[in-house]
């Protein structure tokens, strides 16, 4: 695989390096989560608000992102500023106490606005970003060894490994995804050996959370490989009569130094490929099992959890739509680089494959 | 044609064989026969009930001291409602925890006591205790039926009577001597022992030997049932491969259980059919019209403006999370502007105004993923020789673009159509519970939040069928439309 040509093409694409920038911005946040935004600010800090002198007045200590108070003082989160513990109503606040401008701090002290629980909804955005890049990452990793090497086996071997293994694959490709990752999750959710085998890995009873996320992460893994492996199979029969494959037979070299040292770098452009869109596939899984609220722990700072949560969040009054836009916002702005810089990837990658 | 359809026919049972064993090893892991009979008849039901039930469906065998012990509990030689039936594979396990946490504590013994060890030991002997609650209790169990068995019914209760009263005696002699001792209402005492001992003597006239016989058979069932090992077993579960073979039987005569709530699953799973279909069909015919037109400017203005905003626009629809713009829609069309109702719905007529934000919505979903694909697909035809060969003859461009390019990039479109009608009837999961809409999306998401196991198989088997079938048709449809392909 000619490297040097693929970067020079990819880099002749100013969008899709731009994207590659973003996704490299959001890698460098997502590692640095931990250290950007501790714990303790994602603790939820209920009761009036601290800000102003006596607080704001807002019983509700939640409040939309401070360009947007600042920028409609006319709004009802300024009028409705519910009662206060004893049942009094809070007075509403004078045009003075409004210190939401520019020049003061609260206009960047909640960008995103603080959601129901008195947490930053970007430090919380942050930390579920750290946390779409795992839900990102393992599946993917996951489904591509599984599909490599089943495809690799299937297009090589043929005969009965490629029945035995295009019957799974017809298998798994019939049942629908979503009911077979429900299904899937229900049925190992609770299973005993497995719950041992993650306390000899060092995650008890007490990291409950991160230990239903691997599951469900494993469980996607091993659900969504069908896809790639078609692929892969197609592309290795094509080359299991190549020149070069022959001559390495002749050469004496045995099947797996031929699958593995020539043929695996010939069919990887498609692994890379898929990679991409797998990633945001995965990430989109993850928002949907939030929301059907099978398998990920609602104490977890996913963009799922957000988005799911704001359902009822929306319907409140006055609606809190901030924690929902800045979620979307944010996975948009993910997937979208995502997309372009796979587009970009793919063309230059394999040009058969341009549009 | 033929031989390949009738081949990928033959394939299908095995592939369905194959999705129907997943299913059912998914469904099983967890959950115990046990739990899919009280999902069936009931939290209600006795254990008697469940397990002939379960012996029914396959899931369990009598022994032969099962079969007795339920002829007796038939003709009333034993009381129904406290026998307990064992299943030697509970039975098992209480041993093995037993034997396990046993271990564990021997080995916690064996290491240094500090804190650690003292607070992992306490959280054991919770345990312990809990497992020795539980055997404690079947032996109970296994000696009170020993004990009924050997006296018979009527007279094991007599006995018991005795016993209660020999009790009694001995409560009122320690009064008594306590009364004396403290040389208070000695005389009441003394009268309430003598009447406790007269009924006794009474009783013990009427029925000579009961109290002995009673004594007898506790000392042989002490004996008899030191542990748990010695419980006979009543019932065991069959091999997994019988279970899967019952419930094979079971779902080619389409029967799929029942809900939780007691309706047969295919009874709801049809009702709910109706309003999946009314919204999917009309939103994917509209859906499928739009992205067609789109598809077709995109090949009309291609490399202009045109075809670049209908581009941009797919992609960035595509990346919009559907959830999200779900929630967007419906608050601010339905909830703030109330152009549409926020959700619910009718039957009849009435139920169009429900249908038309969920179909608006998915319209816009599909929108950006449809209408790249389609503007791939006749970009590609454009750039065909025959298009060229097309044009060099005069053709004007419109009838290039709709008699030709339009035709043939019909085919990868027909085949798309085809596999996505089965996803139809199972509507969007989302939409439907979303607004309401009591289709099989919201069915099974439902079920999903009750772990209703029966619906979600029977979904699942069926969206199989379904899926496989439409496959092949389309494979078929392909052939036939294009006339370069030969099936086989």
């Amino acid at each position: 695989m000619p490297w040097k040509d693929v970067i020079k093409q990819l880099l002749k694409r100013r969008l899709a390096m731009f994207c590659g920038v973003v996704i490299v911005l959001c890698m460098l946040f997502a590692v640095l989560a931990r250290v950007l935004v501790k714990d303790a600010d994602l603790a939820s800090r209920p009761g009036v608000d601290e800000v102003a002198e006596g607080g704001t007045g807002m019983e509700r200590y939640y409040h939309p992102p401070g360009w947007f108070l600042a920028f409609s003082p006319e709004h009802e989160h300024w009028t409705k500023t519910g009662t206060d513990k004893n049942g009094k109503k809070n007075p509403a606040i004078a045009m003075e106490a409004r210190s939401w401008g520019l020049a003061d701090g609260n206009f960047w002290r909640f960008p995103m606005g603080c959601d129901i629980e008195g947490v930053s909804v970007l430090a919380k955005l942050i930390r579920g970003l750290e946390l779409a890049f795992i839900i990102g990452i393992v599946p993917t990793l996951i489904s591509a060894v599984i599909a490599t090497i089943m495809g690799l086996a299937a297009g090589y071997f043929g005969g009965l490994v490629d029945d035995i293994i295009g019957f799974l694959m017809s298998v798994l490709a019939s049942i629908p995804l979503l009911l077979l990752l429900i299904a899937f999750i229900q049925a190992v959710k609770d299973s005993e050996a497995i719950a041992r085998w993650f306390e000899g890995v060092g995650l008890g009873d007490d990291k409950k959370a991160v230990r239903n996320l691997l599951l469900v992460l494993v469980v996607i893994g091993v659900t969504t490989w069908v896809g790639l492996c078609r692929l892969v199979r197609g592309e290795v029969i094509k080359h299991k009569n190549r020149e070069y494959v022959q001559a390495a037979r002749a050469l004496g070299c045995g099947h797996g130094r031929i699958l593995f040292q020539h043929i695996l770098p010939n069919v990887f452009h498609l692994v890379i490929i898929t990679f991409t869109l797998a990633f945001v596939g995965s990430v989109g899984l993850e928002v949907f099992l939030s929301f059907v609220g099978i398998g990920i722990d609602p104490t977890l700072p996913t963009w799922g959890q957000v988005i799911s949560a704001a359902r009822n969040e929306l319907q409140r009054d006055p609606s809190v739509w901030w924690p929902l836009a800045g979620a979307t916002t944010l996975l948009f702005v993910l997937s979208l680089s995502f997309s372009l810089f796979g587009d970009a990837l793919r063309d230059a990658l394999d040009p058969k494959l341009r549009t | 044609m033929l031989a390949y359809v009738l081949r990928k026919l033959l394939y299908m049972p095995f592939i369905l064989l194959g999705v129907v064993g997943i299913t059912f090893m998914l469904f099983t892991i967890s959950t115990r026969p046990e739990a899919l009979a009280k999902i069936q008849l009931g939290e209600k039901s006795t254990a008697r009930q469940q397990y002939q039930w379960l012996e029914s469906k396959g899931y369990i065998n009598w022994t032969e001291r099962g079969l007795a012990k339920m002829k007796a509990m038939e003709t009333g030689a034993l009381p129904t409602r406290t026998t307990q039936l064992f299943n030697a594979a509970l039975l098992e396990e209480f041993a093995a925890d037993r034997d396990r946490l046993e271990a564990e504590m021997k080995d916690l013994d064996g290491r240094d006591q500090n804190d650690e060890t003292k607070a992992a030991k306490s959280v054991l002997e919770d345990r312990i205790f809990k497992n020795k609650t539980l055997i404690n209790g079947a032996l109970k169990s296994a000696t009170t039926t020993f004990l009924i068995e050997k006296l018979t019914l009527e007279t094991y209760g007599k006995a018991n009577a005795l016993a209660a009263q020999e009790a009694a005696v001995a409560e009122a002699k320690s009064a008594l001597e306590e009364a004396e001792t403290k040389k208070d209402g000695v005389e009441e005492a003394r009268k309430d022992y003598e009447a406790a001992k007269k009924q006794f003597d009474d009783a013990m006239a009427a029925t000579p030997g009961a109290l002995q016989k009673l004594k007898d058979a506790k000392a042989e069932a002490a004996k008899k049932y030191a542990k748990i090992e010695d419980v006979e077993a009543d019932l065991r579960y069959t091999s997994r491969f019988t279970m899967f073979l019952h419930y094979v039987s079971d779902l080619l005569r389409m029967d799929f259980g029942d809900t939780r709530s007691g309706r047969p699953v295919a009874e709801v799973l049809w009702k709910g059919m109706g309003p999946s279909l009314a919204l999917a069909l009309p939103a994917f015919l509209l859906s499928e019209l739009i992205a067609l037109f789109f598809g077709l400017l995109a090949a009309m203005y291609r490399k202009t403006p045109m075809d670049a905003t209908l581009v941009i626009s797919s992609i960035v629809l595509m990346s919009v999370n559907g959830i999200a713009m779900i929630m967007f829609g419906q608050k601010m069309l339905a909830a703030d502007w109330n152009y549409f109702p926020i959700s619910g719905f009718a039957s009849g007529f009435g139920m169009v105004r429900y249908l038309m934000l969920p179909a608006l919505l998915y319209v816009v979903l599909s929108y950006g993923e449809h209408v790249r694909f389609n503007r791939i697909i006749m970009l590609d035809e454009v750039g065909q020789d025959y298009v060229r060969t097309a044009r060099a003859k005069g053709l004007n461009e419109n009838t290039v673009l709709f008699k030709h390019v339009f035709r043939n990039s019909l085919i990868p479109l027909i085949t798309r159509w085809v596999v996505a009608v089965p996803a139809l009837y199972t509507g969007s999961l989302i939409l439907e519970s979303f607004f309401g809409i009591p289709g099989l999306g919201y069915l099974t998401v439902d079920a999903i939040s009750n772990s209703d196991g029966n619906i979600i198989r029977a979904v699942v088997v069926i969206g199989a069928v379904s899926f496989m079938l439409a496959n092949l048709l389309s494979d078929v449809l392909y052939a036939l439309v294009d006339p370069r392909i030969r099936l086989g």
